[in-house]
């Protein structure tokens, strides 16, 4: 059991490929999946985290530590002064710049956010993929999803026909 | 540690979805495609949430997606789960768009797909005729699930806002498949017209502040010959209610909620009714079947009125002279009906009291109570009920105590004169009292629970604070056996309300 400073649980956050990331126990119960674990004592010490690499596990907490209730040691002092309207605002920005990042770590995060269950960050994640599909042709689509067009020529034409008024 | 390595703590973690080593999640693709290694209820929440051509076009991207496509529209228990139309002053695509898109589809003569259909009309600009050729669009689309809502406006006496002129013409515009209706803030037309003609596939009705009044419900429950689900929620024009024999004959759920000028609901008729539901002021007339087997009752008049004691009576006395409640599993009722039913003993004869022992309640699994006011009557007439009501397999119990505390105990009354019922609650297992401010007469409905309820193993306490409050008049044995419970672990105290346990009715009038 690590702890840090005086009142302040700190969980250790272990990914598959071995990196452990040690991080208050507030921050990490931003995912439910965690907390969960926490409340019904099945993490005394350290979570292994299945299937999250330590390059998205650390993404994944770096959003958590923004985003946990700003009762914390990270950015209290800043906070305390700031209107509530202001610190939304920061964190809007703070969330776009956040997800630029390509494509294959944007769904990266949303694997480990809908696993991990974070709402905001679900929201966050899959409203960029939701604007990609709804702005883009389904070749551009396809290639963004990485989806195999597994369709003959025919029944696409058929599927597109079927369906023209949402082609145009 | 690790999880992993860890046997034990390895079995008590709640299965995790995903833990399919062949998933990873860093690693380069693998799966099909990159949302369908999503869970499926991502996928689903992903093409609730794109703009409906959009996420038609998805069905042409692969198999997959068309397969999920088609499931999207196959679980009517989902809510995300159906076509939305939000229409509002500045919307992308505009409403004019969306109507094409609908009308196009129409012309070109095909249906089935939009199957559940909502419409949200939030453009005060929206004519009438505009709104019309939706409703036209979804009838002959053969949408089976249809929803229309007008959002409240605030009300301004000066210039009467447009969108109280649109009215959802029934039954003109329910197409010849449309299985469920579920109107909001918005009134109705045409029930009286000639030309009305009955909707035979009409098997829901939610109606959530709709100005119809009494006639035009009657009219309307006439021309649903196959209703099967009755809802209103807050729809003040309604005075009486009566269902009659001939147009309730598959009724099997009503609820009723905040229909502020009700007096009177009838449905004596209804004998294949199954669950009923209501929730607003008290009712001069308020008549049940006898012949109903009811699977699930609640009743809660939110207004203190003991002048009317003897009206609910005449209405419960039913209760204990036939087999209504044989089969109830789930019952809710409020403090004040809770009142008359426990007083009804007195007024029937020995030779009933003891048939109600044999039968009544012995179905019944949960029991909710919502006691608008917790002082020594209150909890006597709980004795009592659990006394005679036989409630023998009742597994969980919730009681909401009355969430502003009542004023101070009054020496005079607030003796529990009644002995606290013996064998009733052996399979009692899970209790939750809500707004708990341990009070005497609380504290001592949780005595009684831990002392009588053999096989208690969890209680809960949800209270604004986790350490006793007041204990001035508490026996210290009532303290200590508390104590004993909160350290041992059954009773366990809490700001919050627990999700995990909640009652059977407890959202049963959201969804009206």
């Amino acid at each position: 059991m690590a702890t840090r400073e005086a009142g302040k649980k700190m969980i250790m956050l272990k990914s598959p490929d071995g990196m452990e990331f040690e991080v208050e126990e507030a921050v990490a119960m931003e995912s439910q999946t965690i907390r969960k674990m926490i409340e019904d004592d099945c993490a005394d010490t350290a979570i292994l985290i299945p299937n999250i690499n330590s390059k998205i596990l650390s993404r994944v907490i770096e959003y958590c530590n923004k985003h946990v209730p700003t009762t914390g040691a990270t950015g209290a002092a800043a906070s305390d002064t700031v209107a509530p309207a202001a610190l939304a605002e920061d964190l809007k920005i703070w969330d776009a710049e956040f997800i630029k990042v390509n494509r294959a770590t944007r769904f990266d995060l949303i694997q480990a956010a809908s696993y991990l269950n974070i709402k905001g960050l679900l929201d966050l994640t899959s409203q960029t993929t939701i604007d990609t599909i709804s702005d883009n042709s389904l070749e551009e689509i396809r290639s963004f999803l990485s989806t195999k067009n597994d369709y003959l020529p025919e029944e696409e034409q058929t599927i597109r026909r079927e369906n023209q008024w949402a082609f145009q | 540690m690790s999880l992993e390595s860890d046997g034990a703590a390895t079995a008590k973690r709640p299965r995790l979805p995903a833990e399919d080593p062949s998933i990873h999640f860093g690693a380069a693709v693998e799966a099909a495609d990159r949302i369908s290694a999503l869970p499926e209820a991502m996928q689903l929440h992903i093409l609730s949430l794109l703009p409906l051509p959009s996420a038609i076009r998805t069905g042409a991207l692969s198999r997959a997606w068309r397969d999920l496509w088609k499931r999207r529209w196959q679980d009517d228990g989902n809510a995300g789960a159906f076509l939305h139309h939000h229409i509002r002053p500045c919307s992308s695509p505009s409403s004019k768009k969306l109507l094409e898109c609908l009308e196009l589809r129409q012309s070109q003569g095909r249906r089935g797909r939009l199957d559940r259909y909502s419409l949200v009309a939030d453009n005060p600009a929206m004519g009438a005729r505009q709104f019309g050729r939706y409703l036209d669009a979804a009838a002959r689309f053969g949408v089976e699930d249809l929803r229309v809502e007008l959002p409240e406006k605030p009300p301004s006496p000066a210039t009467p806002t447009k969108a109280t002129t649109l009215r959802f013409p029934f039954p003109a515009a329910a197409g010849p498949d449309l299985a469920r209706l579920s109107l909001r803030g918005i009134g109705v037309s045409g029930l009286h017209s000639r030309a009305a003609r009955p909707c035979s596939a009409l098997e829901v009705v939610r109606l959530h502040s709709v100005p119809v009044d009494d006639r035009g419900l009657a009219r309307m429950l006439a021309l649903c010959p196959r209703l099967r689900v009755l809802g209103l929620h807050s729809c003040s024009a309604l005075r009486r209610i009566a269902v009659t024999a001939a147009t309730g004959r598959k009724l099997r759920s009503v609820t009723i909620a905040g229909c502020g000028w009700l007096i009177e609901v009838d449905v004596a008729a209804v004998s294949s009714l199954r669950s009923f539901r209501y929730t607003g002021g008290f009712l001069s007339s308020f008549y049940l079947p006898d012949s109903a087997s009811f699977a699930d009752l609640y009743i809660c008049f939110d207004a203190q009125r003991s002048c009317n004691v003897r009206i609910c009576q005449k209405v419960f006395s039913h209760w204990f002279e036939s087999r209504v409640c044989w089969k109830l599993t789930a019952l809710t009722i409020c403090s004040n009906v809770l009142f008359v039913v426990s007083s009804l003993p007195n007024g029937i004869s020995h030779a009933e009291s003891a048939k109600i022992g044999g039968d009544f309640f012995r179905s019944m699994t949960e029991l909710q109570l919502l006691m608008l006011d917790m002082k020594a009557p209150e909890l006597a007439n709980i004795y009592v009920f659990l006394k005679n009501s036989h409630c023998c397999n009742l597994e969980r119990l919730f009681v909401q105590l009355p969430s502003i505390p009542s004023g101070p105990l009054v020496d005079a009354s607030d003796h529990v004169r009644v002995e606290p019922p013996e064998d009733v609650l052996e399979n009692l297992k899970v209790v939750k009292i809500t707004n708990f401010n341990w009070n005497r007469i609380e504290l001592q409905l949780v005595c009684f629970l831990l002392r009588k309820a053999s096989s208690l193993h969890k209680l809960l306490l949800v209270t604004p604070s986790l350490v006793p409050l007041d204990v001035t008049g508490i026996q210290k044995a009532d303290l200590l056996l508390v104590g004993e419970a909160v350290a041992n672990g059954k009773i366990i105290l809490s700001k919050l309300d627990d999700a995990a346990t909640q009652p059977f009715h407890s959202d049963v009038f959201a969804e009206v």
